[in-house]
């Protein structure tokens, strides 16, 4: 009998150690493809110039043709809708995707889920222009025209909530146009 | 004796639990490595503008070495004509994992059984401006 006992014990903590072990398994791959994806949605909005101010010399983002490849990476690779909403079963909170353009217009450009919020002027390596520092997690300066992209998924599909914190997944990524 | 009895069913039991923590973690290793393998190639095919025929050529083998199973048995797809930057390049490859639980041969589980096909696709925006 006393075996019995200890068994089953042994029997709920293995399980108990194996479904914490699948659930930290999958978040490791999960956030790994939620990296790739922002790195692929920061590459796809650099992708685009407007050719007449690139005849002059400058690199200007077209920002309307560059949100919409990188809504297309989100599609594609995470399975979102268009509207930004989860599809994959993993994650269950609406996608907030953060676009920042900084080219030689010297007006950086930010779009929220698609739409224009704002915009502000800067320079290239001004030490007082760290912007990505307060939303990139990054302390470099910007030298060149970039896109950067912040996406932020939520919490993770934890089954064994019980045992480890959430922690919201937020992945950031600088693409520099080259 | 009765107890002995008792306690090497109670082992055996809970060795099934612990192999197959292990090769679960085994398991999510060779996921990881195919992703970042993919991934790897998917870098590659947004400067070529397509998922090339020596591209794919070594992406399978290096699957196929981490996986124990021959190139043959994983199957790549995609964009395989260059497209240009801008354009978008999708991508689906598929592996067979096996060998996900662990005590397969004492629960009587044949080696077929015991075999998941993963697909990783997705798609990547190339950069491929023609210029060599």
């Amino acid at each position: 009998m006393k075996n019995i006992v200890i068994t089953m014990a042994l029997l709920v903590l293995c399980t108990a150690v194996l479904l914490f072990q699948m659930d930290a398994d999958l978040l490791e791959r999960q956030t790994y493809r939620v990296k790739y994806t922002a790195d692929r949605m920061a590459n796809a909005a650099t992708l685009f110039t407007d050719d007449a101010e690139f005849g002059r010399g400058r690199v200007v983002f077209l920002c309307d043709e560059g949100n919409a490849l990188a809504l297309r990476m989100l599609t594609d690779n995470l399975g979102y809708t268009v509207s930004f909403e989860p599809q994959n079963g993993y994650f269950s909170e609406r996608a907030r995707v953060e676009m920042y353009y900084f080219d030689d217009s010297m007006t950086a450009r930010h779009y929220s889920n698609g739409s224009f919020a704002g915009s502000f002027g800067f320079e290239y390596g001004d030490p007082a222009a760290r912007f990505i520092a307060a939303f990139a997690g990054d302390d470099s300066l910007i030298e060149k025209p970039c896109a950067v992209c912040v996406l932020d998924v939520g919490e993770p599909g934890i089954r064994a909530g019980a045992m480890t914190e959430r922690v919201r997944i937020v992945k950031k990524s600088i693409y520099e146009y080259r | 004796m009765k107890d002995l009895i008792t306690g090497i069913a109670c082992i055996i039991i809970l060795s099934v639990f612990l192999v197959q923590i292990t090769s679960y973690q085994a398991a999510h290793s060779r996921i990881l490595f195919a992703e970042t393998a993919v991934n790897s190639a998917v870098e590659t095919a947004k400067q070529d503008g397509c998922l090339t025929a020596q591209n794919i050529a070594q992406l399978r083998q290096k699957l196929a070495e981490r996986l124990g199973c021959s190139p043959q048995d994983i199957t790549v797809s995609g964009t395989s004509a260059p497209v240009m930057r801008g354009s978008v390049i999708t991508y689906s490859v598929t592996y067979p994992l096996r060998g996900i639980v662990g005590t397969s041969r004492l629960l009587g589980i044949a080696e077929t059984d015991n075999t998941v096909v993963n697909t990783i696709s997705g798609s990547a925006s190339s950069e491929y401006t023609g210029r060599p």
